[in-house]
């Protein structure tokens, strides 16, 4: 077993030199400023967290504003899927009375709300909404979808010595479906991180690793926005793997970890 | 403790009749059995007399008074795995004592059942997997959790559906004598379903023999073998082939 996951970093390891030795080499042949190579994006990274951009932010600002409008976002997400999640699971009838709005509206892609988004709304709500948004319906529907799996057994056991409802709920609807709604809070995390360049690209605001990228974008310093596309990858790994360890620790009790 | 009486109890599943004017008594402090071909009503009898589903008609009395789960302290075994997976085996004994104590809004501390669950685990021989998960320990261990989260509470009525069923010949043997071992120390009335002839011959006072679909009471037969029993003493095997008898179908 230990072995085995060994041999799977160094593998691991082969294959991502392998990738970059072949990026390099890629930029190399073409040698062209749209093709910015792996030394070049290393030095635009190095140059980013010595300096910080062109306009003074430094790297740590850019994430530092990211990482707060994502857990704005998310938390926004959290707040209103899990208590709506379980209130649609556990009373049926108001699940199939909303899915009329809730369905149509769940296939939107944050992205199509963006011309409306501008004209609506403002300020730091714009980011708000749209990371809002793409957490919001993962956490939603992984919570609704939990409760009919919890197992009738495990009812009767509380309800044969006269358990009420609101006790059933708190004390075995709710740890039973936890492990879906931490599934369904990680799928939204990962879904609302992937809408921050969306999000910040229709902020006002210069500051954000979303909007990072685009200013050296349209500067066609693209070695800048690939480092700011690095990074952006790296810390959702990161936020992922941080979640992951969090439910390995809070579900010990379950043989499957979820993946 | 309480007399249990069962009164012309029929339980109806839209048109399939289940249970057809069941009628029966369960002494204070009885082990009872109940037998029958399979699928003939048993678990819904059961469950009709923990009050998890209503009876079409007739009633079940504690004492002469209609049954409640609140004002009356019943305990059910399942025949399915019912460990709460998130509970270590310490937490799932305490589990039925904090929910009757959140029903009857006593509030029984903390301390005191850390106590009444670590006694009744020491009982049954667990004391040393208390903070284990269910996942961790065997089949065979997680029905004697079971058992032991029935008997913490002290009930009045005990109601075990087939604990046995799903656990291997050694297993099923092992946790026969256990639970005569249990039922001695703490005498409480037991109602426990079965479809092992030998197993009702083994364990009870008295058993009960259900007809097929829809059931109703075929005959009670006392079982007045001192205890230890053997399966291979002659009474033991007259009395099998006597409730076999009463129990074909085919």
């Amino acid at each position: 077993m230990k072995q085995r996951r060994w041999q799977d970093s160094i593998l691991g390891l082969i294959v991502l030199l392998g990738f970059l030795a072949a990026w390099q080499l890629a930029a190399v042949v073409v040698r062209s400023p749209f093709l910015p190579g792996v030394t070049d994006t290393v030095g635009a990274f190095t140059d980013l967290a010595l300096h910080g951009d062109l306009e003074g932010y430094s790297l740590l600002t850019h994430v530092a504003v990211s990482l707060t409008r994502i857990a704005a976002g998310f938390g926004l997400a959290c707040l209103l899927g899990i208590p709506l999640g379980l209130l649609m699971g556990l009373y049926p009838s108001v699940y199939r009375s909303a899915r009329t709005i809730v369905e149509p509206i769940r296939f939107i892609p944050p992205i199509a709300w963006i011309p409306i988004v501008i004209v609506v709304i403002a300020g730091f709500s714009r980011y708000l909404f749209i990371i809002w948004l793409g957490a919001f319906f993962p956490i939603l529907i992984s919570t609704l979808a939990g409760i009919p799996r919890v197992n009738p057994v495990h009812l009767d056991v509380a309800r044969v010595h006269g358990a009420p409802r609101g006790y059933l709920i708190r004390r075995v609807v709710i740890p039973s479906v936890l492990p879906e709604i931490f599934a369904g809070m990680r799928v939204g995390l990962g879904v609302g991180w992937m809408c921050i360049v969306a999000a910040e690209m229709l902020g006002g605001e210069n500051i954000g690793l979303g909007r990072l990228i685009l200013k050296y974008a349209e500067l066609f310093k693209l070695d800048y926005s690939v480092a700011g596309m690095v990074l952006i990858g790296l810390l959702g790994l990161l936020l992922n793997e941080a979640f992951i360890q969090a439910e390995k620790r809070f579900f010990r009790w379950r043989w499957e970890v979820t993946l | 403790m309480k007399l249990i009486q069962v009164e012309e109890v029929s339980k109806r599943f839209g048109d399939l009749l289940v249970l057809d004017r069941v009628s029966f008594s369960v002494g204070d402090g009885e082990f009872m059995c109940i037998c029958g071909p399979t699928g003939c009503g048993k678990t819904t009898l059961l469950r009709v007399m923990a009050g998890l589903i209503p009876a079409t008609m007739g009633r079940v009395l504690v004492d002469g008074q209609p049954l409640d789960p609140l004002r009356h302290n019943i305990s059910f075994v399942f025949q399915e795995p019912s460990c709460l997976p998130w509970k270590t085996v310490s937490g799932n004994v305490r589990f039925s004592l904090e929910t009757r104590s959140a029903a009857l809004r006593q509030n029984l501390s903390k301390a005191d059942m850390d106590e009444r669950a670590g006694r009744i685990l020491d009982f049954v021989g667990l004391q040393e997997f208390a903070h284990y998960y269910p996942h961790q320990i065997s089949a065979g261990m997680k029905q004697r959790v079971a058992i032991a989260r029935a008997f913490v509470t002290e009930p009045d009525l005990l109601l075990m559906d087939e604990p046995f069923g799903y656990l291997d010949v050694q297993t099923r043997y092992f946790l026969e004598k256990e639970i005569l071992r249990i039922w001695e120390k703490l005498r409480r009335t037991v109602v426990f379903v079965t479809h092992s002839i030998e197993e009702a011959v083994y364990l009870s006072e008295r058993t009960m023999v259900l007809t097929e679909l829809p059931a109703r009471v075929s005959a009670t037969i006392p079982v007045n073998l001192p205890q230890p029993r053997d399966y291979d003493d002659p009474s033991f095997m007259d009395l099998r082939r006597k409730i076999t008898d009463l129990i074909k179908w085919w």
